[in-house]
């Protein structure tokens, strides 16, 4: 998917690097004016609408004191530009104000204040405060996950400067059926207000670009009535699970219980938990249903959760190692996931992120049939427990292959960071091989394999893992359907035939470039 | 010059927003207004930043002088003595 919008610039940090100017003093302050103007304002403008609108109309006059001014062109002269100038004015009168209990306050309003001039000066938005009813192309260093919730319907594509295919904003912005270009080197170039086509099959911004110049990614034209293996979708919310349903998903591969819980600084109550959990649940296709237990601490923090500082979070404590040093936490859920189960009136399997040994394997799936749950799994991410497969009969009854993760792990190589994209790419062979390896050990002893990281997104790499034997894929919800259509497109031998072709190449581009062609001449 | 006594009777003291108002009030008037502890350390309302800095705090008896005739002056004289909660 592609679109047309506007450039609208975020900054997520504010990183006041003092900057000089070339240009005349008249200059600078013909930039300055209208930045303190704007602010004031917003100010005003919300003394009128807010429901304690006395303090803005103090912050109006704040900013737009005339002392303050002057101290800024005074630094203007000294050779800083404008917004430099008028935070560094600030935080010079602020000073005065900062040890007196009645007004430091003030202080810290007052360089809020500074702060906003100087985003004005540079065309720059400090928050994410998204205007309702336009076309935007956000553009930032990066976005929390925490922003991507933010995202309302005026974004209409996202690019950043940091992260790879694997990254949160990649995923997220996929699963809303945003377009979004990540690790674009770039970015910086962009301005506020440029009208741009963001390209994402074409891996390209195109400035002034239509939408009828987007490149066209292949077709995948069904001949038959089924997907040659199940297509399910994977959830963090109910509207997610509606979207898979109406897209044509005949289950739920992953449900992230942790996207419930973020933003919380308290342990959500096993009531709550439940609660949340059912909504999801009833709004999901009919079929299989698998909560993944949470997968939290590393990228993505819950406070309650009180993990001390990592180093390296990717191999913290994360997953399924949270029950070592918070086991309430895992049987309250599997109790709140079976209570959501049972009030759906639905069977839902579970499964456990991040294990790595075949005694975390055992724990967990002790711990979940305990819990009553019939059907239980482990996501296959960390490289350890592939060796460890053949030692899993009678233990689990799935496999998840996570291989977002699992790439990570295998390539050595940071999800988000923005030069390693190539090794995360899902057509690299190591990875390719691995998770033939799986389906080839896991097969041995009875035990059946789901994709559910980006791979299975991929519409082209869907029937090459349908090849290789993967016995599901679950792609994020915008994705189903293309899945879909490339699994109606093919059958079993002109699957394996492709996959077939895509192994034998030592590249990942050259994978990518056999499977293509053995599609079109199948 | 019109001067006057005002006391702060406002608990906060002269905070951000009796000081922004006193700016606006000699700006709206196209008047001159000064204020000060004492006739020697007299500051013109001009920046509500340059009077928060004063400090000026509950209780204190403020000197306040404007440069208007008899009436205006009484008229932003009864209306400052407002600002500061009197």
């Amino acid at each position: 998917m592609a679109a047309e919008g506007l450039i609208h610039r975020v900054e997520t940090e504010f990183n006041p690097k003092p900057k000089k100017h070339s240009d005349s003093i008249e200059d600078q302050v013909a930039i300055l004016k209208p930045a303190i103007e704007a602010i004031t304002a917003e100010m005003e403008a919300l003394s009128a609408s807010e429901h304690d609108g006395e303090i803005f109309e103090a912050l109006s006059m704040l900013v737009a004191d005339e002392a303050l001014f002057d101290e800024a062109v005074l630094k203007i002269e000294e050779g800083f530009d404008a917004g430099t100038s008028f935070y560094q004015a600030t935080v010079d009168m602020s000073e005065i104000l900062k040890d007196d209990p009645d007004f430091s306050e003030r202080a810290n309003d007052m360089l809020d204040l500074a702060k906003r001039v100087w985003a004005k000066t540079y065309g720059v938005n400090l928050e994410l405060a998204i205007p309702e009813g336009k076309s935007l192309i956000l553009v930032a260093e990066d976005f929390a996950p925490a922003d991507t919730a933010k995202f309302n319907s005026s974004v209409r594509g996202v690019i950043t400067k940091n992260g790879g295919p694997t990254s949160h904003v990649a995923i997220l912005c996929r699963s809303k059926s945003i377009p979004a270009l990540v690790g674009v080197r770039e970015a910086d170039k962009l301005v506020s207000g440029q009208s741009v086509l963001i390209d994402p099959a074409g891996d390209r911004v195109v400035i002034g670009g239509k939408v009828d110049q987007a490149t066209v990614s292949m077709a995948f034209i069904p001949e038959f009535d089924n997907p040659l293996i199940p297509v399910y979708g994977n959830v963090g919310s109910a509207p997610d699970a509606e979207k898979s349903a109406s897209a044509g998903a005949t289950g739920v591969g992953l449900f992230r219980t942790e996207f419930v819980f973020l933003n919380q600084a308290e342990t959500p109550s096993e009531r709550q938990q439940a609660e949340a959990y059912q909504s999801v649940i009833e709004s999901a296709p009919q079929g299989e249903f698998i909560a993944r237990t949470l997968d939290a601490g590393s990228d993505k923090p819950l406070p309650f959760l009180e993990i001390e500082d990592e180093e390296n979070p990717a191999l913290g404590v994360r997953g399924f190692r949270i029950n070592g040093i918070n086991p309430l936490f895992s049987g309250e859920q599997l109790k709140a996931l079976k209570a959501a189960a049972d009030a759906a009136g639905r069977k839902v399997s579970v499964m456990a992120p991040m294990v790595s040994r075949l005694s975390e394997a055992k724990e967990f799936a002790q711990l979940a049939r305990e819990h009553g749950f019939e059907k239980v799994g482990i996501m296959v991410e960390t490289p350890s427990i592939i060796f460890q497969l053949k030692h899993l009969e009678g233990v689990v009854d799935f496999l998840s292959i996570g291989t977002n993760d699992l790439s990570q792990y295998l390539f050595a190589a940071d999800r988000l960071h923005p030069k390693l994209g190539n090794l995360l790419d899902v057509w690299q062979p190591a990875l390719l091989e691995a998770i033939s390896y799986t389906v080839e050990q896991a097969g041995k002893v009875g035990i059946k394999v789901g994709i559910c990281g980006e791979a299975a997104s991929d519409p082209l790499l869907a029937i090459v893992l349908a090849g290789i034997g993967v016995d599901t894929v679950s792609a994020s919800p915008s994705q189903v359907e293309n899945v879909t259509n490339a699994l109606r497109a093919v059958n079993k031998e002109q699957a394996s035939q492709i996959a077939k072709m895509a192994l034998s190449k030592n590249r990942a581009a050259e994978a990518r470039n056999a499977a293509k062609h053995a599609f079109a001449q199948r | 010059m019109i001067e006057r006594q005002i006391e702060i009777a406002d608990p906060i003291g002269m905070h951000a927003r009796p000081a922004g108002q006193i700016v606006k009030l000699a700006k709206t008037h196209r008047v001159s207004i000064l204020i000060g502890r004492d006739a020697e350390n007299m500051i013109e309302a001009k920046s509500p930043i340059l009077l928060l800095g004063k400090k000026f705090k509950t209780g204190e008896k403020l000197i306040f002088k404007v440069d208007a005739d008899q009436t205006l002056a009484d008229k932003v004289l009864d209306e400052i003595s407002e600002y500061l909660g009197n």
